[in-house]
């Protein structure tokens, strides 16, 4: 009998047992080959600082994503935050000044994107789209009308860059996710709508109402983001936040996350897929690899994740 | 169900590729310790190098020059790739090269540079610039990099006043004789050299219409926003009959020429990537190109030199106390027999033997090597790197 | 009855070019304002604006064909520059001509194609994600090949004839062709119609899903193929990384989705050349007026789109009030 329930255990969280399996496979290995750097305390700070953004990021993209939507637009709107909340706190001498307001205009942001991609009755990933062009606009016209290739903030950022105040963030901010997610209303209607989102509307639940409040707290998560990675460099430019988007997304899928959405998202894909991405690559250099083997091993081990996390056992092939 | 077996095998696979790849990725920049042939004892170092590209003739020469010379100067390589516009990739790339073990760092663009060097004076690692003129820091934060202990200073991608290029194109063009020609730079306040080049470009010419029969007539400067010229340039300029780009014009205005069926143009730019531009260049294929402007890979025995030193704890009796920029000769190649010369150099061959400063030159331009070796005599060295 | 067709024809092609019709009144009139000359009937302008729609309108129909089937591929753009890579290099080598090229790139980019959908059917993933991976991995292998030089041929006036006028609209006209034969004219083109409306009821009356996809994907090769031709002879193709390769195809995109409201009145990919060609006149049309880069030309497209979408998407509710009216209206009448 037991035997069975052990069984039964393995095969309901084979998935999760296996995203898990793909980040110790990593740390496994490039304990290895790095010769153990890995596991010195530098590099579990540098480590931390790195996943900080991806892994804030990707915990507010788990909320869109579950809903299998898509959102692209998040590195422009990224840079446009950063060199925003530089200006704000520049001008006024308050970082809070410059927080609130990247905060407040990330959760408007949120509201259009949600609610835009309802009304237009467009794919999510095509309304993004035209976020995307637009922050990416805004963003490069700033940057030529401050004529300067980088701008720096003029405020003490050296708590916020501290590791354990990012260890902080990702805690508090990982409690607060997994409540909003496994407790809440809003957790149990994204996945809802991403398993069937017709099917959700016709219960008669509000689906507008459950969008618009995931984008808005996936706006939160940029606005922190963008926090926190002016902290960590102090500067911003016409190109910061380009690529975070599908760094997420492949975070995101290292994680175990299925991009359709649905009842198998799960909140630790976030933070397992922040690691994994950031591990890949802290490793493959503390390991030597030559940048272009880098690519082919990050390729590889992306499918050799997806292919055991992702692969759907019968039926019609999945979309 | 799950199947394990092939979970197993799939692992498995995943392992031995990694593991094998990473034989691969050491195998190429060995090191033998001590094991060089100039007789002196070294010390052996590591150091981290990050490029601002991954692919190209530039980087495979850079990157043959280094594996050329590690035995001899005793230092293994890492490289890592820099974005020239994401302060955090870069911030990330070198705390990688730090943790990798990596004592000295050299690096190719100056984005995120204070962030950065926060880092490597709190790591107590030493860094150096490698073809570029850290202008933003130089301007904007002078005192956190040019004066922090662990900024090396750096060499410039050629002369930070390129201003003699400028002034040759400009005679250069008049020999040739075309009539109409058009400017293009990126935006002055990201490169504000090359304005001055502009300037003095502009200078010239119109010294010389003064006295012209048939004066040159020069269009407006454009700026590029670090994007391909537009398409309706050509259309707007119908007469042209040369362009001078300082903005790379093998990547950003070429393909617009030949798009437009416009290879009558003749093209002057700056940067050197050996593949159109050589294959155009003057008499050969379509001969668009008529002129080119790169520096040498060999430039970084500068921040190589001077991250030796530094580590070895020797410095130079005539180090200036504070950081400096310093100028390389670029490779400045305007007719075919500067071309045919041109193929024979490193940054074209990307083999270490075409190298003019090889690793023992390096050893005895350091003080940690020679106490005879002078902080002039290495910025003099790289003076003599042009054609 | 004959007359009647003839106008109906007549009202559905003037609806049919309305949209890049509109954006060049609109373009011409911003352009002469501002003194603008060339713009117009030029042959500067129309050669740019047509090699660029040629190019979007390719990619944009093979990105358009996946998602008509329900498979969103994020692979398009780096199978593309992985086919231009390899063909144009072998092209180089083995001193091939023009139509060897481009039956080079067809051939490769139907291999490579042919690859992705084996992956996605025997690994059973979810397209987007199963396509994500295929990109890394096309891309790293750009790194791989060629001593990751990636291809350099533009200035080869020969072999690069079908990325200049007018041939490049040869290889439009190959891609529009096996696009409309395909998804009309052929029982596998129905079956996949048939897939991407119900999958699970087209699987149980006998549709074989797997040699299904496998067609989609060689139509999807044939046009990626005719869409690396053109990539190949107009660009100097450098190694790619970090799923760069999807922002090139994003960039092709918004045609594709257009396309169906453009192309309402005809055919959904006569819409997307139609899309695509209004898309480049806006373009060529903001880089006269100076608007043509940096930061306006991307707010400026973006809004327009926004904007493009918000309008059609309130036609179906202008229609169903419209019939609410003529409804409550009704009565009366009788």
């Amino acid at each position: 009998m037991k035997k069975i329930s052990t069984k039964e255990w393995i095969s309901n969280h084979g998935a999760d047992i296996l995203s898990y399996g793909g980040l110790i496979l990593c740390i496994l290995i490039f304990s290895i080959t790095s010769k153990g750097l890995l596991w010195s305390s530098y590099n579990f700070r540098i480590l931390i600082q790195s996943v900080c953004v991806y892994a804030v990021l990707s915990m507010g993209a788990i909320f869109i994503y579950s809903m299998g939507y898509m959102d692209i637009s998040v590195g422009a709107q990224v840079g446009v935050y950063c060199i925003l909340m530089i200006l704000v706190t520049n001008q006024t001498g308050s970082l809070l000044a410059g927080f609130a307001v990247i905060l407040a205009l990330a959760l408007i942001s949120g509201l259009i994107n949600g609610y835009v991609a309802v009304m237009l009755g467009l794919p999510s990933i095509v309304t993004s789209i035209f976020l995307m062009s637009i922050f990416g606009g805004v963003q490069v016209l700033m940057m030529e009308k401050l004529a300067v290739n980088s701008i720096a903030i003029q405020a003490d950022m050296t708590l916020f860059k501290s590791t354990g105040f990012m260890i902080g963030v990702i805690i508090v901010l990982a409690l607060i996710s997994i409540y909003l997610y496994k407790f809440t209303q809003l957790g149990e209607y994204v996945k809802s709508i991403g398993a069937n989102e017709l099917a959700t509307e016709f219960s008669g639940i509000n689906t507008v109402k459950w969008k618009v409040f995931a984008y808005a707290f996936f706006g939160v998560c940029v606005a922190v983001g963008a926090f926190l990675l002016t902290a960590r460099t102090g500067a911003a430019g016409k190109g910061t936040g380009t690529g975070y988007a599908m760094d997420i997304m492949v975070a995101l899928l290292l994680g175990g996350m299925p991009l359709s959405g649905g009842m198998k998202s799960k909140i630790s894909s976030s933070l397992v897929g922040a690691f994994t991405y950031v591990i890949l690559s802290n490793g493959l250099t503390l390991s030597r690899v030559d940048v272009k083997y880098g690519y082919v091993i990050k390729a590889i081990v992306f499918l050799a994740v997806i292919m055991i996390t992702c692969r759907k056992k019968d039926g019609v092939l999945p979309r | 169900m799950i199947n394990f077996k092939k979970l197993a095998a799939l692992g498995l696979a995943a392992v031995m590729g990694i593991t094998t790849l990473v034989g691969c990725g050491s195998n190429g920049s060995s090191s033998t310790q001590g094991g060089n042939t100039t007789g002196v004892e070294t010390k052996h170092h590591k150091i981290g190098v990050g490029l601002y590209t991954d692919s190209g003739r530039a980087v495979d020469a850079i990157k043959a020059y280094l594996e050329g010379i590690s035995s001899e100067v005793d230092c293994e390589f890492s490289y890592v790739t820099l974005s020239t516009y994401d302060e955090a990739t870069n911030l990330s790339e070198v705390q990688n090269l730090i943790s990798s073990g990596c004592e000295g760092i050299i690096l190719t663009a100056d984005m995120g540079t204070t962030s950065i060097l926060q880092e490597c004076t709190s790591a107590g690692v030493y860094m150096a610039g490698f073809l570029c003129d850290y202008n933003t820091s130089y301007t904007t934060a002078y005192d956190e990099v040019f004066g922090s202990e662990y900024f090396l200073g750096t060499v410039c991608d050629g002369w930070q006043d390129s201003s003699q290029y400028g002034i040759d194109v400009a005679n250069s063009i008049i020999e040739n004789g075309y009539k109409n020609v058009g400017v293009i730079t990126f935006p002055s306040w990201a490169y504000p050299n090359q304005a001055d080049t502009d300037k003095a470009f502009r200078a010239t010419i119109e010294e010389y219409n003064k006295t012209a029969e048939e004066p040159i007539t020069l269009v407006d400067t454009v700026e590029l926003q670090f994007a391909p010229l537009e398409d309706t340039y050509l259309s707007e300029h119908q007469d042209i009959d040369c362009i001078f780009s300082l903005a790379a014009g093998a990547n950003f205005v070429y393909p617009v020429i030949v798009a437009a069926g416009r290879t009558d143009i003749a093209l002057y730019t700056t940067g050197f990537e050996a593949t159109d531009d050589v294959e155009n260049f003057g008499s050969a294929g379509n001969g668009v190109f008529k002129g080119i402007m790169c520096s040498a890979p060999e430039a970084i025995v500068y921040p190589l030199c001077l991250l030796i030193d530094k580590l070895n704890g020797t410095t130079y009796a005539d180090l200036p106390e504070k950081s400096e920029r310093v100028d390389c000769t670029p490779y400045e190649v305007i007719s075919d027999k500067d071309m045919e010369q041109m193929k024979t150099k490193l940054y074209f061959t990307a083999d270490y033997k075409d190298a003019v400063i090889t690793g023992a030159d390096i050893v005895k331009m350091c003080a940690s090597y020679n106490s005879d070796a002078t902080y002039a005599a290495l910025v003099e060295k790289l003076q003599g790197l042009g054609l | 009855m004959k007359t009647n067709k003839a106008v109906n024809f007549i009202k559905r092609f003037l609806l049919t070019i309305l949209f890049p019709l509109v954006i060049y009144v609109v373009m011409y009139i911003l352009a002469k304002s501002k003194g603008v000359t060339y713009y117009g009937l030029t042959i500067d302008m129309w050669r740019t604006v047509l090699v660029n729609t040629s190019m979007t309108s390719v990619a944009a129909l093979a990105i358009w064909l996946q998602v008509k089937n329900g498979r969103f591929d994020f692979s398009g753009g780096a199978t593309m520059v992985l086919t231009a890579i390899i063909a144009g290099n072998m092209a180089l080598k083995l001193n091939f001509g023009p139509v060897f090229y481009l039956v080079l790139c067809i051939a490769i980019g139907v291999v490579l194609c042919v690859i992705t959908g084996t992956i996605y059917i025997v690994g059973r993933l979810p397209i987007m994600i199963c396509t994500i991976g295929v990109a890394l991995l096309y891309e790293s292998i750009t790194y791989l090949i060629y001593d990751a030089q990636g291809l350099n041929m533009m200035s080869n006036t020969k072999l690069t004839v079908f990325g200049r006028m007018p041939y490049i609209l040869i290889v439009l006209a190959i891609a529009l062709f096996v696009f409309v034969g395909y998804c009309y004219f052929t029982v596998a083109g129905k079956r996949s119609k048939l897939l991407a409306n119900n999958q699970q009821a087209s699987v149980n009356i006998g549709v074989k899903e797997n040699k299904n996809v496998i067609q989609t994907f060689i139509v999807c090769g044939i046009l990626l193929g005719c869409a690396a031709c053109i990539y190949g002879s107009n660009n100097t193709v450098a190694p790619q990384s970090g799923l760069s390769t999807a922002n090139t195809l994003f960039s092709n995109i918004i045609p594709a989705y257009m396309g169906v409201f453009v192309g309402a009145m005809s055919v959904d990919a006569l819409g997307v050349v139609l899309a695509a060609l209004g898309m480049e006149i806006l373009n060529y049309g903001l880089s006269a007026i100076g608007y043509g880069s940096g930061g306006w030309q991307q707010i400026i497209v973006g809004t327009f789109m926004l904007l493009f979408y918000t309008f059609m998407a309130q036609l179906p509710r202008i229609k169903a009030a419209r019939a609410k009216k003529a409804r409550l209206a009704a009565p009366e009448n009788v």
